[in-house]
C-alpha cells in the first residue's frame, strides 16, 4: 500500500528540502520505491540537492498542463534505481497547479510506489494547499527556535483542518552543547509546546552543509545526521528504532564531544 | 477489387501502376498516402526511374504525380519510363536545381537558423526563474545564472557565463549554435539535441565556486555535430566551418 508524506514546516529554510531528500534516499535504500515530488514552483531546491538539475527535462506544471506524460518528467536517482524526482518549474509560480490537479497527479503515482514525499514550500498560501490535497500523512520539520516552532504549530492546526491527523515531528539542528547550557530548547520542550509524536531527532552536523552542496544525500552515513535521517526512514516504515539519545546522557556526551573538537 | 494504386519495384527503380478509371485528383491523394505509408521503406535519397502503367497521363499530370511522390517521400525521380519510351524529363533538371536551393539554404542556415536572420538584445544578468524566450537569436550582454533559462528559436550569444539551461534551435533547428565568454551550463539543447553538464563537475563547481582555473573562462560555442553536442574553443577556422 503506497503513502503519501508531505514534509512541511511553515517556516523558511528548517530544513524540509534537506529532509525529503534524505528521507526519501532513506527509503529507497531500505528497498522501497519512492518518488520524491518538488511542489515549490517558483523557488524549486529539491533537484539541487539530490544533485539532479542537470537532468530536467520536463517538471511539474508541464505534466500538469500535459505537455508531457508523468513517466517523462520523473528523473531517476543516480544511485537507487527505484528513486525517482519530479522537479518544479522554475519559471513558473504557485498558481500553475491547483490542489485538484496536485491530488490528480499524486493518484497516478499512489498505483506504481510505496512512497510519494511532498517537499512542501515555505509558507501556508496555495504552495501549502498544493502540496497537501493529495496527503495521507505529514512529517513536520522544525528547528529549536520558537519562530520555527511558533509556525510549526500553526501547521499542524491547519494539517488537522484539512482532515490529515498523522503527523509526526523531526526536530532539526539541535545542537546538545547548547541545549546543555540552557541556550537552547531541548527537544523536550519542544514536544511540550506542539505535543505531537516525535519521529526524528536530527543533529546540527557540518556533514550536512557539504552533502547538500554536492547534491549527494547523506542519509545511512557514518556521521550522526546521516544515522539520524536512517533512523526516521525506518520509523517510517513502522519500525521500532530506539532513538538515538534515549540514553540520553551517553547522547548528549558524545554530541558535546564532537562539537567541543 | 483491384487497387488503384501499385507500387513495384522494377531492376532500376520503381513502377507505378495507376487506376484509369477513378478521378486524377482522387489518384494524387491515394499515391500520397502510399508514399507516406511507404515512407521507411522508401527513405533512401537515391536517384530512381519511375514507370508509370495503366494509365496515359498528359506531361501536366505526370508533373504532378512526380510533385506527389517527391513531397511525400524522399525519393529522386530522376527518368520517368511511359512504356518502353524513356523520357529525359525537365524533372530531372527541377529535382536537382531544388537540391542545389536547398544546399544553399543549409549553408546559410548556421548564420540565419532557418529563416531567423534577426536577433534581439538582451541587456543585464538572468537570474534563476527568469525565462527569456524568442522567435530569433538573441545576445545575451550579462550572465544566464542556474535556473534560468534562455529559449531562441535562432542562435544564442552570451557575453558573459552561462551557467543555466540554453535551448537554441527550439523549433528543431540543428544548426543553430550557442557561444558564450564562459561556458559551464547545466543543460544546453540544439535543435532536437539535448545535453547536460557531467555530475562531477558540476559537484566540484558548487564546491570550489569562483575558484576555477583560468583556463575555464575561454570563449567557447556549441554546436551540433555527427549526432552530438559539442563545445568546444572559438577559434576563427571553427568558427568558418561551422557557418559554412
Amino acid at each position: 500500500m503506497s503513502e503519501v508524506i508531505v514534509i512541511t514546516s511553515g517556516k523558511g529554510g528548517v530544513g524540509k528540502t534537506t529532509t525529503t531528500a534524505n528521507v526519501g534516499t532513506g527509503l529507497a535504500k531500505e528497498g522501497k520505491k519512492v518518488v520524491l515530488i518538488d511542489t515549490d514552483i517558483g523557488l524549486r531546491n529539491l533537484d539541487v540537492v539530490m544533485g539532479l538539475e542537470n537532468r530536467i527535462v520536463y517538471n511539474l506544471v508541464d505534466v500538469v498542463e500535459g505537455n508531457c506524460r508523468i513517466k517523462q518528467a520523473m528523473i531517476k536517482d543516480k544511485k537507487y534505481p527505484d528513486l525517482y524526482l519530479l522537479p518544479s518549474a522554475q519559471t513558473r509560480d504557485k498558481s500553475s497547479v491547483s490542489p485538484e490537479q496536485m491530488k490528480k497527479v499524486v493518484d497516478e503515482l499512489k498505483e506504481e510506489f510505496d512512497y510519494i514525499l511532498l517537499d512542501c514550500p515555505a509558507g501556508i498560501e496555495q504552495g501549502f494547499q498544493n502540496a497537501i490535497a493529495g496527503a495521507d500523512r505529514a512529517l513536520i520539520v522544525t528547528t529549536p527556535e520558537v519562530s520555527a516552532i511558533r509556525d510549526a504549530d500553526r501547521i499542524i492546526g491547519l494539517l488537522e483542518a484539512n482532515d490529515i491527523h498523522k503527523i509526526d515531528l523531526v526536530i532539526n539542528r539541535i545542537r546538545m552543547d547548547m541545549v546543555k547550557r540552557g541556550d537552547m530548547l531541548s527537544k523536550d520542550d519542544v514536544l511540550d509546546i506542539l505535543a505531537i509524536d516525535l519521529i526524528g531527532v536530527v543533529p546540527d552536523d557540518e556533514n550536512i552543509v557539504v552533502s547538500t552542496n554536492q547534491g549527494e544525500p547523506l542519509v545511512g552515513s557514518d556521521s550522526m545526521a546521516g544515522k539520524a535521517y536512517m533512523n526516521i526512514c525506518k520509523r517510517v516504515m513502522g519500525q521500532e528504532v530506539p532513538f538515538l539519545d534515549l540514553d540520553t546522557k551517553s547522547f548528549f556526551e558524545k554530541l558535546a564531544g564532537i562539537f567541543k573538537k | 477489387m483491384k487497387e488503384p494504386v501499385l507500387l513495384k519495384g522494377n531492376n532500376f527503380g520503381l513502377t507505378i501502376v495507376l487506376d484509369d478509371k477513378i478521378e486524377f485528383e482522387e489518384l494524387l491523394a491515394i499515391i500520397a498516402r502510399k508514399f507516406v505509408e511507404a515512407a521507411k521503406f522508401f527513405n533512401t535519397k537515391t536517384q530512381v526511374v519511375l514507370k508509370i502503367e495503366g494509365r496515359v497521363l498528359s506531361v501536366e499530370e505526370t508533373e504532378r504525380v512526380l510533385e506527389t511522390i517527391t513531397e511525400n517521400s524522399s525519393l529522386s525521380i530522376a527518368y520517368v519510363m511511359e512504356g518502353d519510351q524513356v523520357l529525359e524529363t525537365k524533372f530531372k533538371q527541377l529535382i536537382e536545381e531544388r537540391a542545389i536551393r536547398l544546399k544553399e539554404s543549409r549553408s546559410e542556415s548556421r548564420l540565419k537558423s532557418g529563416g531567423v536572420s534577426f536577433g534581439q538584445f538582451y541587456q543585464g544578468t538572468l537570474r534563476s526563474g527568469q525565462s527569456l524566450e524568442s522567435d530569433a537569436s538573441v545576445v545575451v550582454i550579462g550572465d544566464v545564472n542556474p535556473g534560468a533559462t534562455v529559449k531562441a528559436k535562432g542562435n544564442i550569444v552570451v557575453l558573459g557565463c552561462v551557467k543555466g539551461y540554453v535551448f537554441a534551435g527550439v523549433d528543431g533547428n540543428d544548426k543553430a549554435f550557442i557561444a558564450a565568454l564562459e561556458m559551464k551550463p547545466m543543460q544546453i539543447r540544439i535543435g532536437s539535441y539535448i545535453a547536460r553538464s557531467s555530475d562531477q563537475v558540476s559537484a566540484k563547481k558548487r564546491l570550489f565556486g569562483k575558484k576555477a582555473k583560468q583556463g575555464d573562462e575561454e570563449a567557447k560555442i556549441a554546436f551540433v555535430e555527427d549526432e552530438n553536442i559539442y563545445i568546444e574553443p572559438i577559434s576563427k577556422s571553427l568558427l568558418n566551418e561551422i557557418t559554412a
